[in-house]
């Protein structure tokens, strides 16, 4: 079943399209990985899908609703985002940040009552985040902090979690482990996931489907397998890349080769 | 959550009601504390009040009036401080570097030299417009693209202030000698000088908006996240922030022009209060309320006293204590 429909979008800054006729849909429960060289438009792309920009033309829904004209707290029930780094400026404690996911879901004046708490807790041990819930979030580390921003995510019950770049800032074993992570709470949890990631090589081992996109347009759309091919990414990225598949997994896996590139010795 | 709420509000609330207390107890006129209170329970009985006629003009009528005036004005701005604090997710704002104290000083010397003198109506007025303007300068400076800049604001704020601090000179040495000690005493802050009319005013704006600005607790605790970490989580940023500058902004206003500029309440306040409870803003909101009222009715309070037969600017008082706490911020938890 389909839950986010993206059609026909056509967006600009200015004078130039950033974005030309991206249309696209994912599916219920997926993991959906949107890749691209810098500013082909992936970010933005997000941000309309969050409605915080407005499309000049086209139009996305999520779950059948259009998102254009829809107020920010009911927004904020269907769609969460988990940025690429959070920071704060006062000391908040990481249970505290967890439960600010509540937020579209509490009146303006009313406390959080056992029902907010318990949906908290359910997200903390699903992201491992439990233990941390009395520490300051700025004495976390860079794994745990998107962990416990993941962890407000799923507090906010969610139809869709978009995600930007979670692991730019983090260490291998953190970057698998967040996105292992992400693949096993679309699975369990039938939570939609859209990434945005220069990661080709993760997005190839736990997306189910990968969109390239290229100078504001889609180049190629389908599961790993199909779409990350030399072909494509010698199109979309202009360098000359070895793909091989990983006898493991039968997935893609992509290597920097130096056949044709002059590099200074 | 409430009942962490209650016992702050219960906390804070009584260390204001003993600071308030004590400070009726003190003062210039020889009046024994032990007479007032025992004067208190036996008035409180029906009995024979032990207090003079003079005695009694003078606590309910210049140290009681007092002493709400430097609560209000206190309240107003540490609320104004955390939340400029929280909207511009900067830990040094404050409503005067935002430029409301250039502002109302402006308007408030303005009115002295043209002679008001001591009028209780025309100087608060053309303070109160003084501030407004200087922030709405500021405010349409910071405003970029429907946004409002944090950065901008501030350095907007600085360039008002000290163009405001140009005015003031050029002001003062156009006066006489006569101006003078009104327009030092008003520039130092100055607590004793409102009628009982005015105050209730002063009460009644602080009391509206601050509770606008209740409403708004848990909004700013997303904000102090991030403007966009907001909206995902389902705040109309805009909004709330237009509403928040409005509210903070009316309140100092009115403070700053019935008690002249008493620095640092605005920054020192939020800063201990956060140190003490933590950043959640529902806690911190009423908590420095009361704690900003507590801490400017002690500050006058030492004011009136600390030299005998004078009275020292309460301004000079804070300054004192916020300064080095100022530095201390700076060393210790700025990066």
């Amino acid at each position: 079943m389909t839950l986010v429909n993206v059609n026909n979008v056509w967006f600009r800054y200015g004078i130039e399209w950033v974005l030309e006729d991206v249309s696209f849909s994912v599916g219920e429960g997926e993991f959906f990985g949107i890749i691209g060289p810098n500013g082909s438009g992936k970010t933005t792309l997000l941000r309309i899908i969050d409605g915080i920009l407005k499309p000049n033309e086209g139009s996305v829904a999520i779950d059948g609703t259009g998102t254009a004209g829809m107020k920010r707290s009911d927004l904020a029930r269907v769609v969460a985002v988990v940025p690429q780094e959070t920071q704060y400026v006062f000391p908040f404690t990481a249970g505290e940040i967890v439960m600010m996911g509540r937020s579209p879901h509490l009146g303006l004046l009313s406390f959080e009552g056992a029902n907010d708490f318990g949906i908290v807790e359910k997200a903390m041990r699903a992201t491992d985040t439990l233990p941390l819930a009395a520490r300051n979030f700025d004495e976390l580390s860079g794994g745990e902090r998107q962990r416990v921003i993941i962890a407000r995510a799923l507090a906010q019950e969610p139809k869709v979690i978009l995600l930007d770049e979670p692991t730019a800032h983090l260490d291998l074993r953190h970057q698998i482990a967040l996105t292992a992570l992400m693949r096993s709470l679309c699975r369990e949890r039938n939570v939609t996931a859209i990434a945005v990631t220069h990661d080709i090589n993760l997005a190839s081992l736990f997306c189910d489907r990968l969109m390239f996109l290229d100078g504001g347009k889609v180049r190629a759309l389908g599961p790993p397998r199909e779409v990350v091919t030399e072909t494509v990414l010698r199109e979309v990225y202009g360098v000359p890349v070895h793909v091989d598949v990983d006898i493991a997994t039968g997935l893609p896996r992509v290597m920097l080769t130096a056949r044709g590139l002059e590099v200074p010795r | 959550m409430k009942k962490r709420l209650l016992c702050i509000i219960l906390l804070f609330g009584s260390l204001f009601a003993a600071v308030a207390v004590l400070s009726v107890l003190v003062g210039a006129a020889p009046i024994s504390p032990c007479k007032i209170l025992w004067g208190l329970v036996r008035g409180w009985y029906g009995g024979v009040p032990l207090i003079a006629p003079h005695e009694k003009t003078i606590l309910l009528s210049i140290r009681v009036p007092r002493i709400i005036l430097a609560a209000t004005v206190g309240a107003a701005l540490s609320l104004s401080g955390v939340v400029f604090q929280a909207i511009l997710r900067n830990p040094l704002a404050e409503p005067f570097i935002l430029g409301m104290s250039g502002g109302a000083a402006v308007g408030a010397i303005a009115g002295i030299l043209i002679g008001f003198g001591t009028s209780s109506v025309a100087i608060p007025t053309l303070a109160f417009s003084g501030a407004f303007m200087a922030v709405a300068i500021v405010f349409v400076t910071g405003r970029r693209a429907e946004r409002f800049d944090a950065t901008t604001m501030l350095l907007a704020g600085v360039v008002v202030n000290a163009f405001c601090s140009a005015i003031i000179m050029f002001l003062i040495s156009l006066s006489g000698s006569a101006g003078l000690r009104g327009i030092t005493f008003w520039l130092m802050g100055n607590l004793g000088s409102a009628a009982g009319g005015e105050i209730a005013l002063a009460l009644l704006v602080l009391a509206v908006c601050a509770g606008v600005v209740f409403a708004l607790a848990r909004p700013l605790n997303l904000i102090v996240a991030g403007e966009e970490t907001a909206m995902h989580l389902g705040i109309d940023v805009e909004r709330t922030k237009i509403i928040l500058f409005t509210a903070t902004s009316l309140m100092t206003a009115v403070a700053v022009s019935y008690a002249g500029i008493i620095g640092f309440v605005g920054l020192v306040i939020p800063h201990m209060t956060r140190m003490l409870l933590g950043s959640d803003h529902r806690i911190v909101l009423p908590a420095s309320l009361f704690f900003g009222a507590a801490f400017l009715v002690a500050a006058d309070t030492v004011a009136r006293i600390a030299v005998p037969h004078a009275e020292l600017p309460v301004g000079v008082i804070t300054a004192f204590i916020g300064a080095p706490f100022f530095v201390y911020l700076l060393r210790t938890k700025v990066r």
